[in-house]
């Protein structure tokens, strides 16, 4: 069996870096014993709150998107990747409010309720030939990633009856507020 | 140790928590409740990360992403690997063919194979296996967790684009192994390792001069650089604190230098790249002795994998009251007290350091430390021997298990649990005699000769007027063992599906190498001089060591 004196001091070396190796292989995978840190934020969760219109955003997403600049650009690519259609902001508009988003293949409408005032009627027209979306995203100041599942169309019109002062009606008259569909 | 905070004795200096925290995130990752990736796809992934052996993967990732894409219909390639349960290459596969079924039974651009894909360029080809395809998924995850998905996206997004050749795809690739290796680079604690190699080096060189060799490394020489070095102040990120670090450090330390014969290997081999004037050594090869370093702990690690782990052969108590002794491999029996004393008393220290975690008052401190110990040698002795039997008892229940499956493993595992049986009155039953009884001829005699003698022992195995007493007491023995096991997988039902099958199949020679294993160690553990006589009398005499030790690491504290 070789010893220390009659290794090389290339072999020396060879050896550091196999107890190197060894030792960053321990502490990689050593941690089941003592774990004290609760499950993080990961990628998976982005993607679940991104893909599955029914996945809520939970108070960990929450604190863990208020706290993570870099997590807050990842969902934002990955809702962009995943989007089948991106309203940008309507920076143009002066007014500072808007009732209506163009896009290609899809119209954003609000309408106040007839019977109720209160209340306003948010219309998703899918233009033919496209798909049509299952989640609204909206963001902006002040309602970060709002998500809101989306009935099924009907005759390629999506309709959704809500409070004219909910987050939902206001971020969508707001110019500044981005809408993603998906 | 004064000057020294609770927060300080707590932390492991020269972790790198963040580089540690991104790869738990990996093997935590779930997908439905269960874990993403399988535990041997983990350990893949820390070897690579360990020995930087990722840049040709991070190539087949490139090649995968694209793959992945084109199966989605150009959708996005994360669909591939966060839309569709576990990463496991049934998966993959599944999802390959479902989308080619859809496609009219091909997806432009792509190959689709039996045991892979091959993705089509202007200037070649590149073939992804389903079998690396969940490898490929964790490494994913893990450049995702740690440079983050938007700057990931950014390349990656890049192979997806028209017309590109494997060229272009090339250097994609190495644009992405850069980002790795920086990271890596700010993150892996190569230096605290190099420093804690110097110090083990230098200590094993002060005791036993500067010829020494892994026979130098033992137990007294391990109990003694811990108490020396344990209450030290940490110097540039290198500390000694608890004796699992330091027993697990020297355990690592004997396994490089027994394989330094190796090296000579590395030395000759020409890599294009590396300095070896320098010391630099090819990853590859530094991986090749990590690899067979690790094998020691393969059967373990076996019984976690498809198709063993449709059947609860060791629950989690029994997986992690082997997982040292398995993960020492050899050391474990050239060290024994140490392990031993790793268990033991590596557990007290364990229980302190959470207590400290916890900022628990005084008294508790003070109980734990005189306590020292949540066992003694003796129990610990006790808990292999408990292991010992319940491997027993499973491997009876295999045997059953396979007899009723006709398995011809059936055959081994008698042999090996009945191995001084008289086997006589099989002689009769076997006789087959000349080939025409076998129904075959020619170039096929032997082969079908042996498949007969093995069906009709198997179809015997249960008659003990046709298989002796012995077998037939040995079979009623595995009978029993199987009924009385309440675990996943045992039971008449489970017999029928054809993975449980599988899995008798695969995990039976497994637990055969695990038990003979840990009889060897028992073996060892009964016949062992020990320094005070025996177990009794060094617990008594390690107690009042180990708490010494603790009152001058925690002491301080109260």
């Amino acid at each position: 069996m070789a010893t220390w004196n009659t290794l090389s001091d290339g072999r020396k070396a060879a050896a550091g870096q196999v107890f190197d190796a060894l030792s960053t292989l321990d502490a990689l995978t050593d941690f089941s014993a003592d774990s004290q840190i609760s499950r993080a934020v990961g990628f998976a969760d982005l993607y679940a709150y991104a893909t599955e219109p029914d996945r809520p955003m939970d108070e960990r997403l929450q604190r863990a998107l208020a706290s993570d600049a870099r997590l807050r650009g990842d969902l934002d690519r990955l809702l962009e990747n995943t989007a089948l259609y991106r309203f940008p902001r309507l920076a143009a508009a002066s007014s500072g409010e808007n009732d209506r988003r163009e896009g290609d293949g899809f119209t954003i409408r609000l309408r106040q309720s007839r019977a109720e005032e209160t209340q306003t009627y948010v219309i998703i027209e899918v233009h033919p030939g496209k798909e049509a979306p299952s989640t609204l995203f909206i963001f902006g100041a002040g309602h970060p990633y709002g998500k809101f599942p989306l009935p099924a169309a009907q005759d390629g019109v999506i309709q959704l009856l809500s409070e004219t002062s909910s987050d939902l009606v206001k971020a969508l008259l707001d110019v500044h507020t981005e809408v993603f569909i998906r | 140790m004064a000057g020294i905070s609770a927060e300080q004795l707590v932390l492991e200096i020269g972790k790198s928590s963040e580089l540690v925290a991104a790869f738990q995130m990996v093997a935590e990752a779930e997908m439905d409740g269960e874990p993403k990736f399988s535990p041997q796809v983990c350990r893949d992934l820390a070897k690579a990360i360990a020995c930087r052996t990722y840049a040709k993967a991070v190539l087949e990732l490139c090649h995968l992403v694209r793959l992945a894409d084109t199966v989605a219909g150009g959708a996005g390639y994360e669909i591939f690997f966060w839309g569709a349960g576990l990463a496991r290459a049934a998966g993959f596969r599944a999802q390959v063919l479902d989308a080619a079924r859809r496609r009219g039974g091909r997806i432009p651009g792509l190959v689709v194979g039996d045991s892979g894909v091959t993705v089509s360029y202007p200037d070649g080809s590149f073939a992804v296996t389903y079998g690396r395809m969940p490898f490929l998924s964790a490494l994913l995850e893990f450049l995702i967790t740690t440079v983050g998905y938007a700057d990931a996206d950014a390349l990656l997004r890049g192979t997806l684009r028209q017309g590109l050749t494997l060229k272009t795809i090339s250097q994609m690739a190495n644009e992405l192994s850069r980002l790795v290796y920086d990271y890596l680079k700010d993150h892996l604690p190569t230096a605290q390792n190099q420093r804690k190699f110097r110090r083990l080096i230098d200590f094993v060189a002060g005791q036993a001069g500067e010829d020494f060799g892994p026979m130098n490394i033992d137990d007294a020489a391990i109990f003694e650089f811990w108490c020396q070095e344990s209450a030290a102040m940490p110097v540039e990120g290198v500390d000694f604190k608890t004796f699992p670090a330091v027993f697990k450090a020297f355990v690592r330390l004997r396994q490089t230098l027994a394989c330094a014969a190796d090296y000579m290997a590395i030395e000759n081999a020409r890599v294009i790249g590396f300095d070896r004037e320098a010391g630099e050594v090819d990853p590859d090869s530094i991986l090749g002795m990590i690899e067979t370093v690790d094998d020691y702990r393969s059967p373990l690690a076996a019984l976690e994998e498809a198709p063993a782990d449709a059947i609860k052969f060791l629950n989690r108590r029994e997986v992690l009251a082997l997982t040292l002794l398995f993960e020492c491999g050899e050391a474990a029996f050239a060290l024994p007290l140490s392990l031993l004393r790793c268990e033991v008393f590596g557990k007290g220290q364990g229980q302190l350091t959470q207590a400290l975690r916890r900022r628990v008052g005084a008294d508790e401190l003070r109980m734990l430390i005189a306590a020292c110990a949540p066992g003694t040698y003796l129990e610990r002795n006790q808990d292999f021997r408990d292991i010992a039997v319940h491997l027993r008892r499973v491997l009876l229940a295999c045997l059953h298990a396979l007899a009723r499956n006709r398995d011809r493993q059936a055959i081994n595992l008698v042999m090996t649990l009945g191995p001084d049986m008289d086997f006589s009155p099989l002689g009769n039953l076997l006789n087959v005699g000349s080939a025409g009884d076998d129904g075959g001829g020619g170039g096929n005699v032997t082969v079908l000769r042996t498949a007969t003698l093995s069906d009709r022992f198997l179809a015997a195995i249960e008659d003990d007027q046709r298989v002796g007493p012995e077998i037939a007491r040995l079979m009623g023995e595995a009978r029993r063992a199987f009924r009385g096991l309440s675990r996943q997988g045992f039971d008449d039902l489970s017999l029928k599906d054809g993975q449980i099958a599988k899995g008798y199949a695969a995990g039976a020679p497994i637990l055969v190498e695990v038990g003979a294993r840990l009889s060897a160690f028992l073996d060892l553990l009964g016949r062992l001089g020990l320094p005070y006589g025996n177990w009794d009398r060094q617990y008594a005499a390690d107690k009042i060591a180990f708490s010494k030790q603790f009152e001058r690491l925690y002491g301080g504290l109260l």
